[in-house]
């Protein structure tokens, strides 16, 4: 009994030690070490793995670059050996896109604007797609990068790092905007927002502008909110019930991971379509 | 009561009130376009979309609080 007594009494004044000595060489870093020691570890930001020259490279930034490279090679060796008969690496190409091309068109409606706007929202819909499926490899939360001292998770979701998300929105929205413009004409694009015909529908174009602006911060955080929220939610859920706890919730989040990228850009597709089938319903 | 606290409350608060009114205009909004459909199953593509985009501007509601709710806890 004794003997255990002191061999637990050593482990904790040992773990003490450590802590006191983590602590000292962290305090400059992070005046939190205690939260930071939990088991549950949420940071809204990205955290930084290393310094090249003065960018830091993100958890989250690697992934991206990694996506994106992974995309253009494996598209570029697609369309380099095209065959009359498909093999089944062609056929496999050749599904999604004429997948995701009858989804698109089936949204517009319009042969002129499905064949004007596919190729940027299809190549959205499959950044989207291999991110927020990248995030439910299962074990990869698990991995952990030393940086000065301190852990921090080597992989985060792209979609889950609101910088990311805000510049794909920013992107879509001008994209979307300019479609508008080219299709309709910049009178009737100036028109819905500036009307002098009378008071009230001023106002409703004030508001029109006002609702244009509130939809980069609706459609930006609803693809943020359900990524991250999935994330942490999956982490409280192993932290809780390890194993099996997170299994039926990875299920779900693998439903959200593919709804959420494929309902983005189809939103941002319904809003262009709809201006620019309203100006067409307006002059007939 | 403790700052930390009230912060913790509020952002529980945030999301589970901005988040149980709009789910509550989502389900009555699926259920009318589900008997849409069901009376006129011709108009389903149309009624689709049209669910879809009324669906998106009701979820921005619940979006806004779990920013708010974001805010308070984080910044």
């Amino acid at each position: 009994m004794s003997e255990i007594d002191h061999a637990v009494d050593t482990t904790v004044v040992e773990t003490e030690a450590e802590v006191h000595a983590t602590e000292e060489a962290y305090q400059e870093v992070h005046t939190e070490t205690h939260e930071e020691e939990s088991l549950i570890h949420v940071s809204l930001k990205p955290e930084t793995l290393f310094n090249l020259g003065p960018i830091p490279v993100t958890n989250s930034l690697w992934v991206a670059y990694t996506i994106s490279i992974a995309l253009i090679v494996i598209f570029a060796i697609a369309a380099r050996n095209l065959k009359a008969v498909p093999g089944k690496f062609q056929l496999f190409i050749e599904t999604i896109i004429t997948g995701l091309y009858n989804l698109i068109h089936s949204l517009t409606n319009n042969e002129k604007v499905t064949k004007s706007v596919y190729p940027v929202f299809l190549t959205t819909m499959l950044f989207l797609l291999c991110s927020n499926l990248f995030g439910q490899i299962p074990g990869l939360m698990a991995l952990e990068w030393h940086t000065g001292g301190h852990e921090v998770h080597f992989f985060r979701p792209v979609t889950a790092d609101y910088a990311a998300v805000i510049a794909i929105t920013l992107f879509l929205f001008v994209y979307w905007q300019v479609t508008v413009v080219r299709f309709i004409g910049f009178k009737g694009f100036s028109g819905k927002f500036f009307n002098f015909s009378g008071v009230i529908p001023f106002g409703v174009g004030l508001l029109e502008i006002i609702g244009e602006f509130a939809k980069i911060i609706s459609l930006s955080f609803r693809l943020f909110g359900n990524i991250f929220s999935e994330e942490v939610l999956i982490m409280v859920m192993l932290a809780i019930a390890p194993v099996l706890g997170p299994i039926p919730f990875s299920l779900l989040g693998l439903l959200t991971s593919v709804i959420q990228a494929l309902l983005f850009p189809m939103l941002i597709l319904l809003f262009m379509n709809m201006s620019i089938a309203e100006h067409a319903k307006g002059h007939h | 009561m403790n700052p930390e606290v009230a912060k913790l409350f509020a952002a529980g608060l945030a999301v589970a009130l901005g988040g149980a009114l709009p789910a509550l205009g989502q389900a009555i909004m699926v259920k009318a376009s589900m008997e849409a459909v069901g009376r006129n199953p011709a108009v389903k593509d149309d009624v689709f979309s049209r669910m879809i985009i009324a669906m998106a501007l009701t979820e921005s509601i619940a979006i806004y609080s779990l920013v708010i709710a974001l805010l308070i806890l984080f910044v």
